[in-house]
């Protein structure tokens, strides 16, 4: 698969997960609308080369997705655990803090199998 | 992939100093630089090993930031991977092992580690097939293949039948490894891969050589060569006049053996790839013993013993070349000790 090809199919697969990654930074861990934004755009930055690694090239939209969604959780899994190192969190945030990302991600990634 | 080429043609003692003109902390920099190293491989494992060293040792220490989640330890466990691949393609055994073990230690943190794990796996097979651990390697590598089936690695997994291929030709099972390399030609082409598609070849060869099926042997050579020179690949080509070079001592005619043998010795020499070099050494010596050229196979033998001594050989070669040596100071060579010998050095494939 040539490059450009390959990329518009990340491209896709990236655009069709964010909706559902921007419900969890928000939903789910709470960030606001700009820093979900800059999440997101750093997200597709590292899915792009995530996809390049070694081993990938054959891989099924579904596996890839699965690890996108993973990414997603533990990167807005750390930003708020960095953020709110030393100050209260409201339980809500602390039960999604306290899951282990993968395990959030799967939950997504069967919704959205279910609805497309 | 133009960030990669430079720095990989900056020198490396100036790298460090130049890293953000270079920009050697930029994922995308890095994975250009895997990608130029890991096809150097088989050409170039020296400068690859110089490489990837310095990518290691550069994001390791100090601790610095890389890319977003998962990419620095990414980067360190890849680098650790392709260094320890180059030590192994260059008999470099031990050392291989550590940078193995530092590519765990890394791939334990990063997004995709049951993937990341396995094609460490297949190194460390691969490195028990130049050990001729062969019952440990027929007993995992079925359970790899399944493990790299399950995660759609589909070229890994064809890999990883190369080595079931390897261990049956060196256990001396040529017609199932015939098989085993017809299926794995018709994956290779089936997945359009040269690479592998060329190893494939190369082995049919040797294994058709093995037998004296001279047309068959010649007919996978002729395509195997093809491949080989559009991939620019010295280290293939090397290997398909060897098994050509068997293919001509099989038929009886040793001269012409030797000379194709010396055409495989000048291609792994310019590589650097010493332990091939002596395995054809004692190869070439055991020919000259049958063209009554005592001398020269025992001046062969002795060119061969320094690179041999450097390998860290299995326990049971140790004691043919500690036979073999012997011999050779009392200048009746052991042949037996010399064909045991010559038994221990693997072509394993990458």
């Amino acid at each position: 698969m040539n490059r450009q090809i390959r990329n518009d199919r990340v491209d896709d697969l990236f655009e069709r997960a964010l909706p559902v990654i921007h419900s969890a930074f928000e939903n789910h861990y709470r960030l606001s609308e700009q820093e979900s934004r800059e999440a997101e755009k750093n997200l597709s930055m590292w899915f792009h080369r995530f996809v390049r690694r070694t081993g990938l090239s054959h891989t099924s939209a579904r596996s890839l997705t699965l690890s996108l969604l993973i990414a997603a959780c533990q990167y807005a899994r750390s930003f708020q655990i960095w953020k709110h190192q030393n100050e209260p969190t409201d339980e809500a945030l602390a039960r999604v803090l306290s899951r282990e990302p993968c395990d959030l991600a799967a939950e997504l990634a069967e919704g959205l199998e279910q609805s497309s | 992939m133009s960030a990669a080429r430079l720095a990989l043609a900056t020198a490396i003692e100036m790298r460090a100093s130049k890293s953000a003109e270079l920009r050697l902390e930029e994922p995308e920099t890095l994975l250009g630089a895997c990608g130029l190293l890991k096809n150097q491989l088989e050409s170039s494992p020296e400068e690859v090993l110089r490489n990837a060293e310095f990518f290691y040792r550069f994001l390791e220490q100090p601790r610095r930031s890389v890319g977003i989640l998962d990419e620095r330890e990414f980067f360190l466990g890849e680098m650790a991977l392709i260094g320890g691949t180059a030590c192994r393609l260059l008999s470099r055994r031990e050392e291989a092992r550590r940078w193995f073990d530092r590519a765990e230690a890394w791939f334990r943190h990063t997004l995709n580690s049951a993937a990341d794990w396995s094609r460490l796996s297949y190194q460390r097979l691969a490195l028990k097939v130049e050990e001729r651990e062969f019952d440990e390697v027929l007993e995992l590598a079925p359970l790899l293949i399944e493990s790299f089936e399950k995660l759609e690695m589909r070229e890994e997994a064809l890999k990883c039948r190369f080595l079931e291929g390897i261990v049956l030709m060196e256990a001396n099972q040529p017609t199932r490894a015939i098989e085993t390399f017809r299926r794995i030609r018709a994956g290779a082409r089936a997945m359009g891969n040269d690479q592998l598609l060329g190893t494939a070849l190369t082995n049919l060869v040797q294994l058709h050589a093995g037998l004296g099926e001279a047309e068959e042997a010649l007919d996978a050579s002729r395509h195997a060569l093809l491949v080989w020179r559009r991939l620019e690949n010295r280290v293939g080509v090397a290997k398909v006049h060897w098994g050509i070079g068997d293919l001509l001592r099989v038929k009886g005619q040793p001269a012409s053996a030797i000379e194709a043998y010396r055409s495989a010795q000048r291609e792994f020499t310019e590589i650097g790839m010493r332990g091939d070099v002596a395995a054809l050494q004692l190869v070439v010596a055991d020919l000259l013993l049958d063209l009554a050229q005592d001398e020269a196979a025992r001046r062969e033998i002795v060119a061969a013993l320094p690179a041999i001594d450097e390998i860290q050989m299995v326990p049971e070669g140790m004691a043919a070349l500690a036979l073999l040596r012997e011999s050779v100071r009392g200048r009746r060579i052991d042949r037996g000790a010399l064909r045991e010998l010559h038994g221990y050095f693997g072509r394993t494939s990458q």
